[in-house]
């Protein structure tokens, strides 16, 4: 709205007086109506606006579009990657519990490994006591309802020592099998504890045997785990030296 | 122009101008009060010109519409809010009339039935506003007939001096005098009363 010239006279505030003056003479109160269809003026957006508020709600629209896309897009690939994430947790969970059950494995059979070597060296050993000139030998027979046997070898010469045991049952929980030397009526000397796999059996290298030349009996006796220096649980397997 | 007289612009001034500051921020409260205060003055020049009340309200608001988008236009330093807003209105009014392509003001000429109107000025207000339109409607009687024509044509129709000096046959110069003297005659006279009724 440029400013407008003046009307009637070109003094400025001479034109507006008259127009006021002009403007009373004719006042004529306005129509209850008009007064809200004026003060609705403020409540409707004009012609410009209109076209410059579409245009903010495209834009927003759009935005708003972009925005849902976007977020579809991120949560698809979060998603995915949380899947992928899961699976990999699954792989290494069960790659964990494979090695762990491979590391049990591994235990396992180095246990076994390293029984069978002592199997194997207890076997060579008894073999070599077999063969070797100077073996003492005795054999025990089983006391009570004891099911098995057992027979002991010693080199005079080294003291080196051996038993074959067969028919016995492991030890039970807690309680191992423990050889005795004994000399005469001197008392029981502890001579080595025997662990027994199965009842299958085997040669069980023992401790060398000192003076084996003195020795008159062998003994096996049940004794707690870690055995007793002196018998303390019931005798299963005992016999003389022979020769 | 008397003090009672000066004092009242200068009231009417600050409110008015300081609406008008409210309306550039979008205060509807403003909008609303310069309605209050200025809509039988906007409405009456509307229908003065437009002779039709529907045409005279639809001035009006178109008007108010302008004021309320366009109110950052209004500079006090080139004049006070009233007479520019009683501007746009004439100008509005002028404009719908001749976009309407009247012949003859005849046609169009419709009476205002205010009997049915609910004012929405207070009593004390419409009779001053009556007392004060009286008073300026007797100085305009008072005008030398062709100082009073040329007047109300200069004011009422939008017509330009010289297409008032065509219309009418007359110089151009005798045109302004005419205006000018009427006008300075009528504030003259306005003046006059408004002392004598301090």
């Amino acid at each position: 709205m440029a400013t407008d010239p003046t009307i009637g006279v070109e003094e400025r505030e001479l034109d507006d007086a008259a127009l006021e003056a002009l403007a009373e003479a004719y006042a004529t109160p306005a129509p209850v109506e008009l007064r809200a269809r004026v003060l609705a003026i403020a409540a409707t957006p004009a012609e410009g606006d209109t076209a410059a508020a579409d245009l903010r709600v495209r834009r927003a629209r759009i935005v708003g579009a972009i925005a849902a896309m976007l977020a579809l897009v991120c949560g698809a690939l979060l998603a995915r990657e949380l899947q992928r994430g899961r699976e990999r947790s699954a792989e290494i969970a069960a790659l964990v519990g494979q090695n762990g059950a491979l590391a049990v494995r591994i235990d396992e059979q180095g246990r076994a490994l390293a029984g069978l070597r002592e199997a194997f060296d207890a076997q060579a050993e008894v073999l070599r006591l077999v063969g070797g000139p100077r073996v003492l030998t005795a054999t025990l027979a089983p006391q009570g309802a004891v099911t098995g046997a057992g027979r002991v070898l010693v080199d005079t010469g080294t003291g080196d020592a051996a038993i074959v045991l067969s028919g016995l049952a492991p030890a039970e929980a807690g309680k191992t099998y423990e050889l005795w030397v004994i000399r005469g009526k001197n008392a029981p000397e502890p001579a080595g504890l025997i662990a027994v796999a199965d009842a299958r059996g085997g040669a069980i290298r023992v401790p060398r045997v000192p003076r084996p030349s003195e020795v008159t009996a062998f003994a096996v006796s049940i004794e707690p785990h870690g055995g007793s220096p002196t018998p303390t649980g019931p005798v299963i397997l005992v016999g003389p030296v022979a020769g | 122009m008397s003090r009672a007289g000066a004092r009242r612009l200068d009231e009417t001034e600050d409110i008015e101008a300081s609406l008008l500051a409210r309306m550039v921020r979008g205060d509807e409260g403003a909008l609303r009060m310069l309605y209050d205060r200025l809509s039988s003055l906007a409405y009456g020049m509307a229908l003065r010109i437009a002779r039709n009340p529907d045409a005279a309200q639809d001035a009006v608001q178109e008007a108010f519409l302008r004021v309320w988008r366009r109110a950052d236009t209004f500079d006090p330093e080139r004049g006070r809010a009233r007479p520019w807003f009683l501007r746009l209105v004439r100008n509005v009014a002028i404009d719908q009339l001749r976009s309407r392509g009247v012949r003859g003001r005849a046609e169009m000429e419709k009476s205002h039935d205010a009997s049915s109107d609910i004012p929405s000025e207070q009593p004390d207000d419409i009779a001053a506003r009556e007392e004060r339109a009286a008073r300026i409607r007797s100085a305009l009687a008072g005008l030398p007939p062709d100082q009073r024509r040329a007047v109300e044509i200069a004011y009422f129709e939008g017509l330009s001096h010289s297409e008032i000096a065509e219309r009418e046959g007359m110089p151009l110069g005798t045109v302004k005098t005419r205006i000018r003297e009427g006008v300075l005659r009528l504030r003259a006279y306005i003046v006059r009363s408004e002392g004598h009724g301090d």
